[in-house]
């Protein structure tokens, strides 16, 4: 139980204070932005014309996130001059109580609602 | 516990975080994204033949009535999540940058990667959702074993 509600409490947290909400309502920016574009053959890179001009917050999450933003961004180099990424554990954890967070709160809610519905079918 | 249940709970374990670390491209590197995206497709068909049995039951009976309403919803989150899983997997070969070098799709198949990525982690939570008393059980053994 107090496991549930410390997960509970984190994907609230998760929500509020990283980009997973951004996150989720990309694919809606992006469809929305491929209808007013039309043509998506033209050259045009994902993100590059809609999410990073037209979202002020994204220089801001990727500051507070690194560069975790889930689209292409201009990638940083490392010192072998190849293109990577650096790797923080700190990072990689946050993310993996982020995104399990979420999930063990939409479970939570599904599991309430049948608890509900199981309830009420007993009474009735 | 038995042997099965420990072995399907260790690799559902082990997809989740996986799953989770996913989400995030650049949190590791570009590589594992795509090699452990396709790894983890490989662990998602292992976690459908451990239930085989019950996904070969209930396509038998999923249109008899007398099955419970919970074990039909539950088939057609299932089903949705084979099908967004899928989505995942082909669409990000074909955007694929380190391993295939394809990227064909452009920001169509983008918008599907993004797309079905989104609506699988709401997937999954519903699917965690409706194993709730199973999980309950299987923690509340846990705890017991740890005593």
């Amino acid at each position: 139980m107090v496991c549930l509600t410390a997960s509970l409490l984190f994907g609230v947290y998760s929500i509020k204070t990283t980009n997973i909400m951004q996150w989720l309502t990309m694919p809606i920016v992006s469809m929305v932005q491929l209808g007013e574009q039309g043509d998506f053959s033209n050259g045009h890179s994902y993100g590059a014309k809609g999410f990073s001009q037209n979202n002020p917050t994204e220089k801001g999450e990727r500051k507070k996130f690194g560069e975790s933003h889930d689209m292409p961004t201009p990638k940083s180099e490392t010192k072998a001059g190849s293109v990577g990424f650096e790797f923080k554990l700190g990072n990689a954890i946050k993310v993996v109580c982020s995104y399990v967070s979420i999930m063990i709160l939409i479970a939570t809610i599904v599991y309430g609602i049948e608890m509900f519905i199981k309830r009420k079918r007993l009474i009735r | 516990m038995n042997v099965k249940n420990t072995v399907k709970l260790t690799l559902d374990v082990i997809m989740l975080l996986i799953v989770a670390l996913l989400y995030e491209k650049r949190v590791i590197s570009m590589s594992f994204h795509e090699i452990v995206g396709l790894g983890v497709f490989f662990l998602f068909l292992i976690h459908l033949v451990f239930n085989q049995r019950w996904i070969k039951h209930v396509s038998k009976r999923i249109l008899d009535k007398t099955l419970p309403t919970k074990t039909k919803l539950g088939y057609v989150i299932n089903a949705l999540l084979v099908i967004s899983w899928a989505l995942v997997s082909i669409s990000g070969v074909l955007i694929s940058k380190v391993v295939f070098h394809i990227n064909v799709g452009g920001m169509l198949w983008k918008t599907v990667h993004y797309t079905s990525a989104a609506v699988s982690l709401i997937l999954l939570g519903i699917h965690l959702g409706l194993h709730g008393p199973w999980l309950k059980g299987i923690v509340s053994i846990g705890a017991l074993w740890m005593k």
